[in-house]
């Protein structure tokens, strides 16, 4: 025992903590590129703006080249890829560079061929509309995205839809440019009184079984479009009544810019169509169009956004169609019922944030209407805590003489 | 468990995992110090590492153990921070600690040998007529076992022994071990001016 004690005074203090930069010969030298590369991808930090990637961490990749290289940071940030990209691993290689002294770094991602997640894409509860929610479980193989999920969901549209979701979305193809994605749903549906009072009883339905296959294509890095069609079968309230048909092609473009610097800002513009015909045997005849625009822009912990979107539907469209405002996402505090129970076919809404670290104030305002109706503008405030999609919120509709809140919380991606 | 039983598993342990051999060993009147002609171990996994510009850490262990060839009475640990400059083609040793000591542009077997040269356990007070078994441990360490080898106070004798301990996970792991006597060994001049 003697001797152990003796050996641990010997090197006690001898020894301490080496850093790898003092260490390592190649420390002296200039980080030229950076680059990082998986299977059929690859992306150099410091120049693309590629999503694989969250913005903080591509800026730290990004901030190696014309540094000196410290593989301890490389271990470190591959760490941190392995995480954020769920790798099964991922290497760093350091070459020789174009000029004399300067290396470049290359991040090789292996992802596993086949792994299985769960994800609660929406979980959430409102005060006026109780608890929406979904949970996924998705199979990837090969790059092959197998999704099966449960979702009960009463904010988002007029009608409380529950049932199944089953979605395949395609490896990358054409260059890695173009998906393929397949959506099938059923759903059980359940009305609001005042939507039962509001609506035509033809109007309701009491299932609705929807299937969507739909290619999206990067035409370039920051505009995606993308076409398809959906068919949705409506079971009838009435017993013995015959299901009708909303289908219609789908199409939408989306365009997403990062613009980084001492202030960030992320500029996003899209444009979505669904427009039913009896083509494709539809029983409703319409055309629903819905644009938005939101602009963010972040300095340190200080985040301003601004989303703003608008919508329109000629013709006669389902329920599920309809626009809403006064959930979780739009004029915040306000009960959809109060604002439209049985849906808007015109639309405008505009939401300001500020965030601070954690905590959020907001200020949404808006209108829905049906055409040939005035439309009627009104705004609510509110202020809480955000973490990344998870929020709790109270929320104020500005009404005249009543200052009713309403409570929310949940994540909702 | 004791303490005692931990430590002798442990050190039974590394015999399990790998064969030990025999040493040959350098007796300078003050120092033991093992002679590794045939043993190289900048290659394979770790040599690949290196060329990825990344820093290997060798760690070695000497051990001297009274005749029953169980009770450990002097260890000397050392850790060496190998690097290979990818421009020049050549390796960098360090051998950290209060006054760092580097040597650069080394080719392999200089920098095998410049490790194995500062590979020494201080002879001093051992009887020269006692009979005693010289054991001696090297492979690579990862940087995440450093951590719970070295702490603010040096190497911990408890981590090294848990490290060298472990089953190799494809790292190779040099095990050898010689039973001495100083009066038997001739005496050889020191080797590390060079």
């Amino acid at each position: 025992m003697k001797y152990v004690c003796l050996s641990l005074l010997l090197v006690g203090g001898l020894l301490g903590r080496t850093q790898d930069s003092e260490t390592n010969v190649n420390s002296r030298y200039t980080v030229e590129t950076v680059v990082v590369s998986g299977d059929g991808w690859s992306t150099s930090p410091a120049v693309d703006r590629d999503h694989k990637i969250s913005s903080g961490l591509r800026k730290e990749i990004a901030a190696l080249v014309g540094e000196k290289l410290n593989p301890e940071r490389l271990d470190d940030l591959a760490k941190r890829l392995r995480k954020e990209l769920r790798a099964r691993t991922v290497e760093h290689h350091v070459l020789r560079g174009k000029s004399p002294e300067y290396v470049q770094v290359v991040f090789q991602v292996e992802v596993p061929p086949t792994r299985f997640d769960v994800a609660v894409p929406k979980f959430l509860y409102q005060g006026e509309q109780g608890w929406s929610g979904a949970v996924e479980g998705t199979a990837t193989v090969n790059n092959n995205g197998f999704t099966a999920g449960l979702v009960s969901d009463g904010d988002e549209l007029v009608e409380r839809y529950t049932g199944v979701v089953a979605r395949y979305e395609s490896q990358p193809v054409l260059d890695q440019r173009a998906r393929l994605r397949f959506e099938f749903a059923t759903y059980h549906e359940l009305w609001n009184p005042s939507t039962v009072t509001a609506a035509d009883a033809s109007q309701l339905y009491r299932t609705r079984d929807e299937f969507q296959p739909v290619l999206s294509v990067r035409v370039a890095r920051p505009l995606e479009v993308s076409f398809g069609a959906s068919f949705e079968s409506l079971g009838a309230q009435a017993p013995g009544a015959q299901p009708l048909a909303a289908d219609a092609f789908v199409a939408g473009a989306r365009y997403h810019q990062e613009i980084e610097g001492s202030l960030d800002q992320a500029v996003e513009a899209n444009y979505d169509l669904r427009a039913g015909s009896h083509a494709l045997a539809s029983d409703y005849a319409y055309s629903r169009h819905r644009w938005g625009f939101r602009y963010r822009l972040t300095h340190g912990k200080h985040e301003l956004v601004d989303d703003s979107w608008g919508g329109l539907i000629l013709g006669t469209a389902p329920l599920f169609e309809r626009f809403v405002l006064g959930n979780s996402t739009s004029l915040r505090g306000w009960n959809k019922f109060d604002l439209d129970p049985f849906g808007g076919n015109r639309v405008v809404h505009n939401s300001v944030e500020y965030h601070y670290g954690v905590f959020q104030v907001f200020c949404d305002s808006g209108a829905i209407w049906d055409s040939g109706q005035a439309a009627v503008a009104r705004a609510s405030v509110g202020a809480g805590l955000r973490q990344g999609a998870f929020s709790v919120a109270l929320a104020f509709p500005l009404r005249d003489g009543r200052m009713d809140p309403v409570f929310m919380v949940g994540m909702n991606y | 468990m004791g303490r005692r039983s931990w430590l002798l598993a442990g050190f039974a342990l590394p015999l399990l995992v790998a064969r030990a051999s025999s040493l040959d060993v350098a007796f300078d009147g003050d120092t033991l110090r093992p002679v590794l002609a045939d043993v190289h171990f900048i290659g394979g996994r770790a040599l690949e590492r290196l060329k990825d510009a990344r820093t290997v850490v060798f760690l070695s262990q000497i051990t001297l153990l009274r005749e029953d060839r169980v009770t450990p009475f002097r260890h000397a640990p050392q850790r060496f921070y190998v690097s290979y400059d990818i421009w020049e083609g050549r390796f960098k040793v360090t051998i950290p600690g209060a006054t760092p000591e580097s040597r650069l542009g080394l080719t392999a077997e200089q920098a095998e040998a410049w490790c194995v040269d500062n590979m020494t356990v201080s002879a001093l007070g051992v009887a020269p007529d006692r009979d005693f078994w010289m054991r001696f441990d090297l492979r690579t360490a990862d940087p995440k076992d450093m951590a719970s080898i070295v702490s603010e106070s040096g190497i911990s004798i408890s981590g090294l022994i848990e490290f060298f301990s472990r089953k190799p996970d494809g790292e190779p792991h040099w095990v050898m071990e010689r039973r001495l006597r100083l009066a038997d060994l001739r005496r050889t001049p020191s080797r590390r001016n060079w």
